[in-house]
C-alpha cells in the first residue's frame, strides 16, 4: 500500500486547520445563536482521511486517486464579513490533500474593490500502462531500445495561479485586472512511424514520449462604464505560450529513422512558443425599456517567431535536405478582427424580436516562403501554407404569444465561410460555404404544472465550386472527396421537450431529439461522408416526499450513426470518366455509437442529527464499425465492437455531534469493464532488430473502492 | 427531588418572563398597528417590512440572503427586497376587499405570473454589462430562461457558481452533454476540475455556442495554446474549428475524437497512395492495420495539428516531424 497522504497534503491541511482556528476563535467557545446562524456567512472546515483499495487507471485519472493508499481529505471555507464596512474575507480550499487541490482567496469591501488569488492543480494520469525500454522519458533526448523494459504510466499536471483585482471608480466606472500563469509539466504518449507493407524494411514504428514543460500566461485589463441605460467596456487581453522544449532528438530505433536519409524522423519539432494581443470594446445600449443593442469589436495580433529546430547532424541547408528559405523562424503573424452586433426588442407585449450579425476575419499574414524543394511532379510547392478564414453570420428570431399560453418562435440563420488555400494541394477545397437554417418552434405553458415545446430545424449548406487539386507541374491530382466540413449538406432536426409536475412533490421531464444529415458527394460518386443521424431520448424524475426525503432518477439513450465511403487510389484527373468511375474500388463504413446511461439518487434525513444520501450511475457506450465492400474490394470486414461500461455507487452519511460539528462517511465503489481492441494487439515493431517492442495496455476490468472518514466544523 | 429555585434565580426567571411577554406584546402591537417601519432591519436595508412575516417559520423564509452579497448592508448598491421584488404595496398591506394576499410585484420561479423579461430586468438593473453585456441577444434569453432558473439568490451557496456542482445545474437541461461526459475520453467535468463556464459564457457571448472567448478556437487556446501556431504546415480544420474533429464534451475514442482514424481522416482526404486503405484490426499480418490500431493514421502523422519543422528530410509536410 502506498502512503499518498504526503507531507505537502498534510502541511496544507494543517494550515487550513490553523486558519480556521484563527478565524473561529471568538465563536468556538460558544455556539452561535439561531439568528446568527440564519443570517451570517457560514464558515466550515472538513478534515479526514480516505483510502483507495487498489490502483486504478480510469477512476482516478483526474481525481488524484489513482494509486492504492491513504489520502488526506481537507476542505475549508472561511467566509468573514465585516458588517460595518461590508469587507469580505473568503478563503476557500478544496481537495487540499489530493493532487487536484484548489485554494482561493478573496478580500475587499463589497462595492469598492476586490482582490482575488486562486491556485489550482489539474492532474491527468494516463489510462494506459506502457511497457517500454525507451530511455530518457521526460527529456528532449530519447533513446529507443528494446532492452530493460518496464511499466510506465505517463502523466501531466497543470498548476494554475490567478491574480485578480477590481476597483469601482465612482458610481458608474470600474476597472479590472486579471493575470493567470499556468505551468504544465509531464509527458504524453507520442510516437513516430513510417508506413509500408509488412516485410518492407521501411515499415517502422517507435514509441516515444513527448516531454511537456510549458507555460501559458494570460493578462486581461479592462475598464467599464455602466449606467441603467448604457454599458461600455474596453480592454486588453494578452496571452503567451512558452514551450521550454524545442525538439525531440532520438537515437536508436533504426538507422534510417535518425540519419540524414529521406526518412529521417529526428529531430522532431515540438510546438513553437507563440503569443497574441487583443484589444476589444464591447457595450450595450437600451434605446427603450424593451429595445436593446449590444456590440463587440476586437482586434487580435498573434505572432509566432520561435527559432526553427537545428538541422540533424550532417544535414546542410541544401535543396534536397535542409531549409532552403534562409529564414531562422517563420515570422508567423495572424490578425483577427471581430465585429458583433446584437439587437433585441419587444415591440408588442406579445412579440419579441432578436437578431445578431457577426463577422470574424482571421487574416494569416505570415510571409509565404519556399522552405523545402520539390519535384515537378510533387504534390506540394514547398512553401508554408497560410490559413485565412472569414465568417459572416446573421441570425433573426421572432417569438410571439399566440393565445392560451402558446408561443410561436420562428428563426432564420445564415452563415457564410470563406477560406484560402495553396495553389498546390492534395485535399479538396472550396473557397466558400454558405449555410441557411430556419427553425419553427411551438412552446406552451400548458398550466402552472406543465410546459412543453416542439421545434423543427432545417438547414442547407452549399458553396462555391470545388477547386481542382493540382500537382506542382500543373497536372491534376485526385478530385473525388468533398471534405465533411465543406460538403453540401441538408440537415433536419426535431426536438420535443416536456415538463410536468403532476403533484407538487413530483416533477417529470422528457426530451426527445432526432436529427438527420444528408451529404452530397462530388460528381455523385458516393465517396466521403454520405449521411448521419443522431437520436437522443431522456427522462428525468424528481420526487420530494418531504423535506426529509427526496429521490431523483434519470435515463438517457443516445444513438449516433454515420455512413461514409472511400476508394483505393483513385485516378488523378479533374473529372473521372465513366470507365474510371466503374473501375473505382469502393468500400463503405457505417459508424454507430450508442450510449445508455441511468442515474438514481436519494437523500434522506433520518433524524435531526443524521443525513444519508446515495446515488448510482451506470453508463454503457458501444461503438460499432460496420464495413462493407461495395465494388472491387475484398477484406472489408466489420471490426469488433468497442464497449465501455461504468457503474459507480456513492454513499454518504453525515452525523451531527452538535449543531455545528459532526462526522462524515463517504463511500465510492466504481467498476469499469472495458472491451477495446485499440491497443490490445499493437506492438511498436519493425521488421528489423531495431524494433522496440513497446506495448500499451489497460486492465479489462477495473474495480475501485474509496472510503473516506472526516470531521467537519462550522462557525459563523 | 427537584430543587426549588433560589431567590435570585426566581427573580431572574420572573424578569425574563416579563421581558418576553412585554416584547411579544410590543411586536404584536407593532404589527397590528402597521408600524413595521419601526422594526429593525435584519439583513437588508428596509427589509423589516418583509422579515416581519418572512422569517424562518414562514413558508418562504428569506433570512438566509443575509449570508450573501445581496445581504451586505454596508454596500449601498447591494439591493433590497423591493429592488428585486418591486414595491408590492398590496402584498405588504393586504387590501381589505381581497381574501388572498396578492403576490409581490415581481415574482420568480416556475409558478410566477411575472413576465420573464421583467423578472430578468430586476437582475439586469444592476448586473447588466460585463459578462452579461449580450444577455438579451443570447440563446438562453431566447429560450425564455430566467436568471433564477440557474441561480439561487437567497442562499450562501449558489450551486451554479460552485465548480463542484455547476455541471449538474447545466445538465438539468443539457441531457446530451450529461451522457457525453460519462464517456471514457472526456474533459474532467464530472471530476470538477474543468467546468462548463471555463468554455462557455451562459450569459451571452459574441462567439458561437456561447463561447467564453470570441470563437471556438480562441476558447480552446486558453488551455491548449500549443495548437495556436501558426506553423509552417497547419492542418486546415485546426485553424477553423476544433469541433470538426473533436467532441469537447466526451467521446469513447481517445483524445475526444469524433470518429476513429482512419474513418475520421477519410472524411476529408483524397484516396491516394494509402489514404483509402481498408480499416483492419488484424495484426501484424495485414498491410493496413497501422491505420486502425493504436493511434491509427496518427501512428505516423503525429504532428496532426501542425509542424514548424522547416527541413526537407523527413516528410514534415505530412505532419510527421
Amino acid at each position: 500500500m502506498k502512503m499518498r497522504a504526503d507531507k505537502t497534503a498534510f502541511r496544507i491541511a494543517a494550515l487550513a486547520a490553523a486558519v480556521s482556528a484563527a478565524f473561529s476563535s471568538n465563536v468556538m467557545a460558544e455556539e452561535a445563536d439561531e439568528m446568527t446562524r440564519l443570517i451570517k456567512p457560514e464558515s466550515s472546515v472538513r478534515l479526514g482521511i480516505g483510502s483507495v483499495d487498489k490502483g486504478n487507471a480510469r477512476f482516478g485519472q483526474y481525481l488524484g486517486l489513482q494509486d492504492s493508499g491513504v489520502y488526506g481529505l481537507a476542505d475549508i471555507d472561511v467566509v468573514r464579513r465585516d458588517d460595518a464596512t461590508g469587507t469580505w474575507f473568503k478563503l476557500r480550499g478544496r481537495n487540499l490533500g489530493l493532487d487536484r487541490r484548489e485554494l482561493g482567496l478573496v478580500y475587499g469591501p463589497q462595492g469598492d474593490w476586490k482582490l482575488s488569488l486562486d491556485y489550482r492543480e489539474i492532474p491527468r494520469y494516463s489510462q494506459y500502462t506502457i511497457n517500454t525500454g525507451l530511455q530518457g522519458i521526460g527529456s528532449e533526448n530519447l533513446r529507443v531500445q528494446s532492452a530493460n523494459k518496464r511499466d510506465k504510466v505517463l502523466e501531466t499536471k497543470r498548476e494554475k495561479v490567478s491574480l485578480g483585482f477590481q476597483k469601482s471608480i465612482g458610481d458608474n466606472w470600474s476597472a479590472r485586472f486579471r493575470f493567470t500563469n499556468e505551468e504544465k509539466d509531464g509527458t504524453r504518449l507520442f510516437a513516430r512511424g513510417t508506413s509500408s507493407g509488412v516485410g518492407n524494411a521501411n515499415r517502422w514504428f517507435n514509441f516515444l514520449a513527448e516531454p511537456i514543460d510549458s507555460t501559458i500566461t494570460q493578462w486581461e485589463a479592462l475598464i467599464s462604464y455602466a449606467d441603467p441605460r448604457f454599458q461600455l467596456q474596453g480592454g486588453y487581453y494578452g496571452s503567451h505560450y512558452s514551450n521550454h522544449n524545442t525538439s525531440l532528438n532520438i537515437t536508436g530505433g533504426g538507422v534510417g529513422f535518425n540519419g540524414a536519409g529521406a526518412n529521417t524522423l529526428s529531430p522532431i519539432a515540438l510546438a513553437p512558443s507563440n503569443e497574441a494581443h487583443q484589444f476589444f470594446v464591447d457595450g450595450g445600449y437600451n434605446f427603450t425599456p424593451t429595445t436593446r443593442a449590444s456590440f463587440k469589436v476586437a482586434y487580435t495580433n498573434a505572432t509566432q517567431t520561435d527559432a526553427f529546430v537545428a538541422n540533424p547532424p550532417g544535414v546542410l541547408n541544401t535543396a534536397t535536405t535542409g531549409n532552403i528559405s534562409g529564414r531562422t523562424n517563420l515570422g508567423g503573424r495572424v490578425e483577427t478582427t471581430l465585429a458583433y452586433l446584437g439587437l433585441s426588442s419587444r415591440p408588442l407585449p406579445k412579440l419579441s424580436l432578436l437578431g445578431s450579425l457577426r463577422y470574424e476575419d482571421r487574416d494569416d499574414k505570415t510571409p509565404v516562403v519556399r522552405y523545402i524543394s520539390t519535384t515537378p511532379t510533387g504534390n506540394h510547392d514547398g512553401t508554408n501554407e497560410t490559413r485565412s478564414f472569414r465568417t459572416s453570420q446573421g441570425k433573426f428570431e421572432a417569438n410571439y404569444l399566440v393565445a392560451n399560453g402558446y408561443r410561436l418562435v420562428a428563426g432564420l440563420d445564415h452563415d457564410v465561410k470563406d477560406r484560402d488555400t495553396s495553389d498546390v494541394r492534395v485535399v479538396s477545397h472550396r473557397d466558400t460555404t454558405e449555410e441557411t437554417a430556419w427553425k419553427i418552434e411551438l412552446r406552451r405553458a400548458m398550466s402552472e404544472t406543465a410546459n412543453g415545446s416542439i421545434a423543427y430545424v432545417s438547414s442547407e449548406r452549399t458553396g462555391s465550386d470545388f477547386k481542382v487539386n493540382y500537382r506542382f507541374n500543373g497536372t491534376p491530382g485526385r478530385n473525388v472527396i468533398a471534405p465533411i466540413h465543406l460538403a453540401d449538406r441538408d440537415r433536419e432536426k426535431i426536438r420535443l421537450s416536456a415538463d410536468w409536475t403532476p403533484i407538487e412533490s413530483l416533477s417529470l421531464q422528457a426530451n426527445i431529439e432526432d436529427s438527420r444529415d444528408s451529404y452530397s458527394s462530388r460528381a455523385d460518386l458516393g465517396l466521403g461522408a454520405r449521411r448521419g443521424s443522431s437520436k437522443l431520448y431522456s427522462l428525468d424524475a424528481t420526487y420530494n416526499a418531504s423535506s426529509a426525503l427526496s429521490f431523483n432518477a434519470w435515463a438517457t439513450h443516445s444513438d449516433t450513426q454515420s455512413k461514409q465511403a472511400t476508394a483505393f487510389n483513385a485516378p488523378e484527373v479533374v473529372t473521372l470518366t465513366a470507365a474510371q468511375i466503374s473501375a473505382l474500388n469502393i468500400w463503405s463504413a457505417g459508424l454507430i455509437n450508442k450510449t445508455d446511461a441511468v442515474g438514481l439518487g436519494a437523500d434522506l434525513k433520518l433524524s435531526e442529527k443524521l443525513d444519508v444520501g446515495a446515488d448510482f450511475e451506470f453508463s454503457e457506450d458501444r461503438a460499432e464499425y460496420r464495413l462493407r465492400p461495395e465494388r472491387g474490394v475484398t477484406g472489408a470486414a466489420s471490426l469488433p465492437d468497442i464497449k465501455y461500461r461504468t457503474a459507480t455507487f456513492r454513499l454518504f452519511g453525515r452525523y451531527a455531534l452538535r449543531k455545528n460539528a459532526g462526522i462524515q462517511l463517504d463511500l465510492v465503489h466504481d467498476r469499469r469493464v472495458i472491451d477495446d481492441w485499440t491497443w490490445s494487439t499493437w506492438v511498436y515493431n519493425s521488421p528489423t532488430a531495431a524494433g522496440d517492442g513497446t506495448t500499451v495496455g489497460q486492465d479489462r476490468t477495473q474495480t475501485t473502492t474509496f472510503v473516506g472518514l472526516s470531521g467537519y466544523y462550522k462557525w459563523w | 427531588m427537584r430543587k426549588k429555585p433560589s431567590g435570585i434565580r426566581k427573580w431572574m426567571l420572573a424578569a425574563l418572563a416579563g421581558a418576553a411577554l412585554l416584547g411579544g406584546a410590543q411586536a404584536w402591537a407593532a404589527t397590528e398597528s402597521g408600524e413595521a417601519s419601526k422594526r429593525k432591519d435584519v439583513v437588508q436595508v428596509g427589509d423589516a417590512v418583509c422579515t416581519r412575516c418572512h422569517d424562518e417559520g414562514e413558508a418562504k423564509p428569506i433570512l438566509s440572503i443575509g449570508k450573501t452579497p445581496h445581504g451586505t448592508m454596508a454596500d449601498k448598491k447591494a439591493g433590497t427586497c423591493t429592488s428585486c421584488h418591486g414595491a408590492s404595496p398590496t402584498h405588504i398591506n393586504k387590501p381589505s376587499d381581497v381574501t388572498e394576499r396578492p403576490e409581490p410585484g415581481i415574482n420568480f420561479g416556475k409558478s410566477s405570473s411575472t413576465p420573464i423579461a421583467e423578472r430578468n430586468q430586476a437582475c439586469l438593473n444592476c448586473h447588466q454589462g460585463g459578462a452579461r453585456m449580450h444577455w438579451q441577444s443570447g440563446p438562453h434569453a431566447a429560450a425564455d430562461m430566467e436568471c433564477a432558473s440557474c441561480h439561487r439568490i437567497h442562499s450562501q451557496e449558489d450551486p451554479v457558481r460552485d465548480r463542484a456542482t455547476q455541471p449538474e445545474v447545466c445538465f438539468s437541461c443539457h441531457k446530451e452533454q450529461r451522457a457525453l461526459v460519462n464517456r471514457q475520453s472526456h474533459h474532467p467535468i464530472k471530476e470538477g476540475t474543468v467546468i462548463c463556464a471555463d468554455c462557455h459564457n451562459p450569459h451571452g457571448s459574441a462567439g458561437p455556442k456561447l463561447m467564453a472567448r470570441d470563437s471556438v478556437v480562441q476558447t480552446c487556446y486558453t488551455c491548449h495554446m500549443e495548437k495556436r501556431g501558426p506553423f509552417i504546415r497547419t492542418h486546415q480544420p485546426v485553424t477553423e474549428d476544433c469541433t470538426i474533429c473533436h467532441n469537447p464534451h466526451g467521446s469513447n475514442i481517445d483524445n475526444l475524437l469524433k470518429s476513429r482514424p482512419p474513418f475520421l481522416c477519410q472524411q476529408c482526404h483524397e484516396p491516394s497512395t494509402h489514404q483509402g486503405n481498408i480499416a483492419s484490426t488484424t495484426f501484424p499480418a495485414n498491410t493496413t492495420n497501422n491505420n486502425t490500431l493504436a493511434r491509427g493514421c496518427l501512428n505516423c502523422h503525429t504532428q496532426i495539428h501542425g509542424t514548424n519543422n522547416p527541413l526537407n528530410v523527413g516528410n514534415e509536410r505530412t505532419f510527421r516531424r
